[in-house]
Parts: C-alpha cells; structure tokens; sequence
C-alpha cells in the first residue's frame, strides 16, 4: 500500500523474478509430492517439451508488444510439419529444399496476416482467425485427412538430440529467446516496436513506419511458428493433424503469464521464457502426480488464474 | 470557531518522484465561498479528491463538524454530506437527465425504478435553484451550461453541506457564468459551504469569501477575499511579480528563408494558403478553432495529403517524402495533444525525448545508447525538465514539463522549422514561461518557428509575423506591433477594420 508508486515503477522488471519464484516453488513441491523425481536432466526434458511454445511465444509477444495478437500460430506450426514430413520424405537430401517450402509458407502466411490487418484493416483477431482457419483446411485437404511420411533424420535429431546435458531444441530457443532480447532492448527497430505499441500515433508522428513495424511482428511470429514447426517434426517423427492445438491458447497464456500487457506496448521476453516453461513445468507435474486429462485442464486453468491473480495485485497496491 | 464544517489539516500525499502534497492545512466554515487557486500542478485536484474519496492521504486528518473522518470512497463521501462537480464532465451522454443524476442511486419501488419519484426530485432541485432541467432529455443534446446543471443537481441530490465545484465555468459563456453565480450564491444562503477552484482570478473576486492559494503542494496563505488585490495573488501563485512573460523580440534579425508554401490547398479545408518562415522568425498562425491551421501546419508536417500546392524546405520541394522525410530535412512538429498523440506515456524520458531523432544515432540498426544520453541529458539540462532522472516515466511529469520533453523531442532531431502547436496547452505559469524563453532562443539560433494557439496573448505576444486563417484561407497578415487583439478578432471573423 505505502510504497505503491515504488513498486509500480520496477514492476516490469520484478515479472521474471517473480515467475523464477514460482517456478522454484513447483520444483519443491514436485520433490514432496515425489521424492527423488528432481533431476537436472527431468528439468531439461521440460525444457525441451516446452521449446516448441517457448518459441512460438516469442512471436506472439512480438505481435503483442505492437498492439495486435495472432491466432494463426497453432495452424502455421501444423501446416509446417504437414509440408515438412510431406517434402523431406524421410531423406537428409530434401532437408534444405524442405526448409525453403516450409519459410517461404511462413513468409507468405505472415505477410498476408500484416496485409489485412494494415492494409485491409480487419482487426487482428478476426484476421489471423481467418488465417487459422484456411490453413487448417489446406492441411486437411493436402494430406486428405491420413497423412503418411517420416522427418529426415537431420530434423528428427533437432528435434530428439542433446549437445552435452542440454536438448538441442532448447538451445535453438533460447538463442531465439536471447536474439528477440537484443533486438528489442537495443536496436531502433525495439524502441519502434513498444512506441507503436504504446502509442501508435504518437511513433507515427515522430515518423516512425508503423505498418513496417507491425508487418515484420507479423512476419517474425509466423517464421517463430515455422521453426517450432520443424522441431516438432523432428520430435513427432511424423505428421500430426492436431499438432497445432493448443498453441493458440498457451501462446497467449505465455506471454500475459510473462507480465506482458495484452494491449500493447508494455512487456519482455524473459518473463515469455519463463511463462512458456511454467506452462509445460505445470502439465508435467500433472502427469508426474497421476492427474488425468480432463482433471489436469481444471487445475492448469486454476493455477494460471491465481498465477495472473497475484500478478495483477502486485501491480495495483 | 463553532461554524468551522470542515478542517483538513497536515495532508501530505507522495507520487512517484512528486509531492503532490506538503502538510497542507485548508478549512472550511459554514455558509461560505473558499475559493482554492493555483496553477497547474499546484496539487488542487489532489486536496480535492481527497475529500470525493478518490484518494487516500499518505498523512494528515480530515475533520468534518470536529469528527475525525476517514474517507474510503465516492459513495462514503456522499454520504458525509460532500457533493463533487467534477472539472470533467462525468456524464453519459447517451442517457437521459434523469437516469444520469440518479446513476448508482436509482430510486426503486418493488424492485423496479421508480422514474415517478425521481422526476418530482430532480424538479424539486430546479425549482430550488431556478433552472428547467427537462428530466427526460438527452444529455448528449444539452448544452454544456445545462450539462453542468445535471452535474451540480445530481451533486445536490444527497443535500450536502459541503459542494465542491472544480472549475465549473471553464466552458461557460459570461451569461451562463452568471447563472451559475446566481446558483452558488443561493446554495451560500442556504448554509451549503463551498470550496470553489477556478483559474480565473475575476470570477474569484466576484464571489469568493475566502482565497487560499496552493504552489508546489503547499499551502501560501489563506486569506479574505477583501483583504488582497488579484496582483497579489497571483504573485501568490507563480512565487514572483508577473511582469512581462513574453520574451522582447525587437533585436531580432531574421535570415534567409527556410520553408516556404505556395498554393496549398485541401478541397474543403483549405485553399491556396501561401506563406514563408525565415530563420529566426516566429509565424504565428491565428483565427478560431477549426479554420484551417492546424491542417496547413500537418500538410507541411506529411500527416495529411494535400491536394495542391508546393512546400518547400531548404529549396528542396517536399512532396512525397512523408513525415520521415520532413524529419530528415529539418522539419519537426510538436503537436497539440502530448497526452493523445505527442507522448508514449509509459515510457521513459530518455526513450521518449530520443523517439524522432534514432535514425541519428543508429549503428547498424542498434541504438548508440552513450550517444543517446548524453544528449538527452543536455537537453532536459537545457529545457530545465523537472524530473527525478531520464529513467523517469513520462506519465509523472506535470504537464509542463511533459511539453518540455517533446521540444526536447525535436530539438534532438536538429530542425531547421519547428511546427509548434499550442505551445503552452495545459502547462501552468511558470512552465509556460521557460517554453517561450526557449522558443525565443531557438529562434536566435537560427531555427525558424511556426506557432499555432488559440490564445491570444500569446499569438500577439510571441509571433513576428500573425496570420490569420479564415475558413480555409488567410485572411490576414499582421506585423508584430501591428497585430492587435481588435484586429485579429476582425480579420478571424472575416470583418474589415475599422
């Protein structure tokens, strides 16, 4: 109460210490409720069961942080893994063509999500609703409902591999994690991204391109989606017609986990990080404890809301 | 003191790197007009909502008829008998009178509202107060007098015994003002004590029993109204004798021409508007609200197309290069509405001051952040910005010093013209002043200014050269020394002189 001008102004960066204590808590009660389960190498599983919506999440912030929201990552992460079993087909050979398809559908996927909602001005939800839903579709339709196929052993190594201790998944999204970092902290690109965000009028009129701001949020989610894609080809070995599912939703628990504001212009990516591992950390002490399926959606909902409870009290007193 | 209602005594409240409040004592006996002055910032509207229940005071006591009170809330300070006619209007304009006064208070008869009740209340206080407030009207088609009418009747409804009235005529016209005198003065008679805040000291006099006067969060004195001249006062406020607060300009040689427009035309907004700016000199640009300033002025900026016409920077037309290539050619434009579109409120100082000029100090596309605050530095230094560092949010500045932040905006973009458009819009005396120290030094550097406002002080006080718009047009160009309020008001609304 006393101190709340204090607190409000070192809120932002007090969000990823916060998620580090809750993250910490979890790893205790996980070894109460099963002694001798906590390992290192457990704790880098999770990692790498959470890279593929660690990474998506770091578009998703993207698109946040300039004030639009994309519902589209979940189907360009299917469509990837339909088109990347589809070409590779099982060889090392295809595995650079297979890339190629795979970014250029990307590009494609994200350039049209930022050209309705710039230049048509169909509001970002309903856009990249659109989106969604056509690609799902495609997908249906190329692999007629039954895919077949297996990933390139390249691919299925990215996907399954370790460098030393640590899955090569998490090392690629951290180095993605690490890279969105330098680009909004440090470059002129960042500082555009959250006046956008912030105030779109105010960046436009300090000429600032807003809509080459917000295209390349677009364009860099669907390339974050692509990527998660292709490792969880490699994780699947194969081509899942439900892959895509949930990330829609985790994506955007992630980042408001992560103590980004939902409207725009305020937010990091650490705390994205920890939100996407906190997620999966959660799911996998579900399972750890013998929870089933549906039991395990009622609590995750809970936790999430208490998790964004106490957030949100923070912030105000 | 057996009438003493209300006594408020040691309030101090702390924001983020301001003190709004320093140990302030205010009090208020029964039957009378306290007025509370002070410019903005001074931390009225704080003191105020303190006693709406909007704000809680970090320590302090507030007594109501000798009882310690704590107020926790609106509906709490209603019901200790203290109505609130906000500056704003709080109204929901597409609802009607009624259903407006009585909003969170409807009156219910077997579960369902009771409009029969309501309406005989809502006439019971016209009468009082002789005005005809049709209960069923729609707010959004009154005028704003009768608007302020549904606020102060909605504020009588639970009879207070105190009535704060913060600036209530602000957008009155004289008849109106008198009306609502005619109101306070009635509530007065019948023992109502009201705490009046206005800027306008005339208004003051004319009413008030008692002044008290806020600077910086604390109280300069309290003192009967015939007691003081309206000098002293305002010597009160501003902390010195107000002299002349316009910078003397007559030294002042002007250099070559910087930008020129020639025949610009919007179909509908504007036609063939031609004028020039030289290093050194200040243009201003006059008229009412709404004849076609502001759209040359963001013509020239590249916010808006223009249909005709030819603008030219430094001899190089500038057609089609947006507002990044007006930036890169030396052209800035502060706007009018810092908060709405000048500012990106969560942000930092720095980040804020840097916003128009990154491209200078990109490396590569990264931000050279040594260059960064260094030169933010010099220019709060140079701008005087009262802030606890250039970490600060901007949000928390007071409005003078967030105006200050955007000069210091399009100071680090190195501009040859600077488009200022209301200089001083919600910026309080003594802020007001430093802008035109600054605006005046930039023009002896060389900077060439053109100013747009709506106050006519400042146009006459400020500008080398007055244009004044005319639906669409320039209607008329005055010299410094040349452009009197007389004629600019003849020239804004199209009339010859005398």
């Amino acid at each position: 109460m006393k101190n709340n001008g204090l607190r409000r102004s070192s809120n932002a960066s007090m969000q990823p210490l916060f998620l580090l204590g809750i993250i910490a808590v979890m790893i205790a009660m996980q070894a109460i409720l099963v002694p001798g389960s906590v390992t290192s190498s457990q704790l880098w599983l999770v990692s790498r069961q959470a890279s593929a919506l660690g990474i998506i999440a770091l578009g998703q912030a993207a698109v946040i942080l300039v004030g639009g929201i994309d519902l589209s990552v979940g189907s360009i992460v299917m469509i990837t893994n339909v088109f990347c079993i589809a070409l590779m087909r099982g060889s090392n050979q295809y595995v650079l063509g297979g890339l190629a398809v795979c970014l250029l559908i990307a590009l494609v996927i994200g350039a049209s999500n930022a050209l309705g909602v710039l230049v048509l001005n169909i509001a970002p939800f309903v856009m990249t609703l659109c989106t969604m839903t056509i690609l799902q579709g495609v997908c249906y339709v190329y692999t007629q409902g039954a895919p077949t196929g297996s990933a390139a052993p390249v691919i299925n190594a990215l996907g399954t591999g370790y460098l030393g201790p640590i899955p090569y998944s998490t090392v690629i999204w951290l180095v993605l994690a690490l890279l969105t970092w330098i680009v909004l902290r440090f470059t002129t690109l960042g500082r555009k991204v959250y006046a956008v965000g912030g105030n779109a009028r105010a960046a436009r009129l300090s000429g600032v391109s807003n809509k080459a701001v917000i295209a390349a949020a677009y364009i860099f989610s669907a390339i974050m989606s692509m990527i998660a894609g292709v490792i969880m080809s490699g994780y699947l070995n194969i081509t899942s017609l439900t892959v895509g599912g949930d990330y829609v939703n985790n994506s955007l628990a992630a980042v408001l986990i992560g103590g980004n504001a939902i409207e725009g212009g305020r937010g990091g990516i650490w705390g994205v990080v920890l939100g996407a591992f906190f997620m999966t950390f959660l799911m996998a002490i579900l399972t750890m404890i013998g929870i089933g399926e549906v039991g395990k959606l009622i609590v995750q909902g809970l936790v999430i809301f208490v998790v964004v409870a106490m957030q949100s009290m923070m912030k105000k007193d | 003191m057996e009438n003493l209602y209300l006594k408020m005594s040691g309030i101090t409240k702390q924001f983020p790197g301001v003190k709004a409040l320093d140990g302030v004592d205010f009090d208020l006996k029964k039957g009378e007009i306290h007025a509370l002055v002070g410019e903005n910032g001074a931390g009225k509207s704080t003191l105020m909502n303190m006693l709406g229940g909007n704000l809680k005071p970090d320590s302090g006591m507030i007594e109501l008829e000798g009882k310690r009170v704590s107020i926790s809330g609106p509906m709490e300070s209603l019901e200790l008998g203290i109505g609130f006619v906000h500056q704003e209007s709080n109204l929901l304009s597409n609802l009607t009178v009624l259903e407006n006064v009585f909003l969170a208070r409807e009156k219910r008869r077997h579960g369902t509202l009771d409009r029969a009740a309501m309406r005989k209340e809502i006439l019971r206080v016209n009468e009082r107060l002789g005005y005809q407030l049709n209960p069923d009207a729609q707010v959004g088609s009154l005028h704003l007098a009768e608007q302020q009418c549904v606020e102060i009747t909605r504020a009588l409804l639970s009879e207070p015994r105190i009535l704060i009235l913060d600036e209530p005529t602000a957008a009155l016209d004289d008849s109106e003002v008198a009306r609502l005198f005619d109101i306070v003065r009635r509530l007065r008679g019948e023992g109502v004590a009201i705490i009046y805040i206005s800027h306008r000291l005339d208004e003051i006099f004319q009413l008030a029993d008692r002044i008290t006067v806020l600077k910086d969060g604390k109280v300069v004195g309290t003192r009967a109204t015939g007691e003081v001249t309206k000098d002293e006062v305002i010597a009160m406020m501003v902390g010195r004798v107000l002299e002349d607060i316009y910078p003397k300009r007559d030294d002042i040689t002007f250099g070559d021409t910087l930008l020129s427009v020639e025949n610009l035309s919007i179909p509908g907004r504007l036609s063939n508007v031609s004028f020039s700016v030289r290093a050194g000199e200040i243009v201003g640009l006059g008229g009412l609200e709404g004849q076609g300033q502001r759209d040359a002025a963001r013509a020239i900026f590249g916010d808006v197309p223009f249909a005709q016409g030819r603008i030219t920077a430094n001899g190089l037309e500038l057609k089609s290069r947006g507002i990044r290539g007006r930036i890169r050619r030396g052209v800035g434009y502060v706007t009018h509405d810092r908060r709405g579109e000048g500012l990106v409120l969560n942000e930092s100082v720095r980040k804020n001051a840097a916003l128009a000029s990154l491209y200078r100090r990109s490396r590569l596309g990264f931000v050279d952040a040594a260059a960064e605050r260094r030169e933010a530095d010099e220019n709060v230094e140079r701008m005087q910005i009262k802030t606890a560092g250039l970490e600060q949010k901007v949000a928390n500045l007071s409005g003078g010093n967030q105006q200050k932040v955007m000069l210091a905006r399009w100071l680090m973009t190195k501009p040859r013209v600077l488009i200022i458009d209301e200089p001083t819009k919600g910026v309080d005396v003594g802020a007001r002043m430093s802008v035109y120290q600054i605006i005046d030094q930039l023009t002896r550097e060389g900077i060439g200014i053109i100013m747009l406002t709506s106050d006519m002080m400042e146009l006459i006080g400020l500008s080398d050269r007055v244009l004044v718009f005319y639906e669409g047009r320039i209607s008329r160009e005055l010299k410094r020394g040349e452009a009197t309020e007389e004629r600019i008001m003849r020239a804004a609304s199209s009339m010859p002189d005398e």
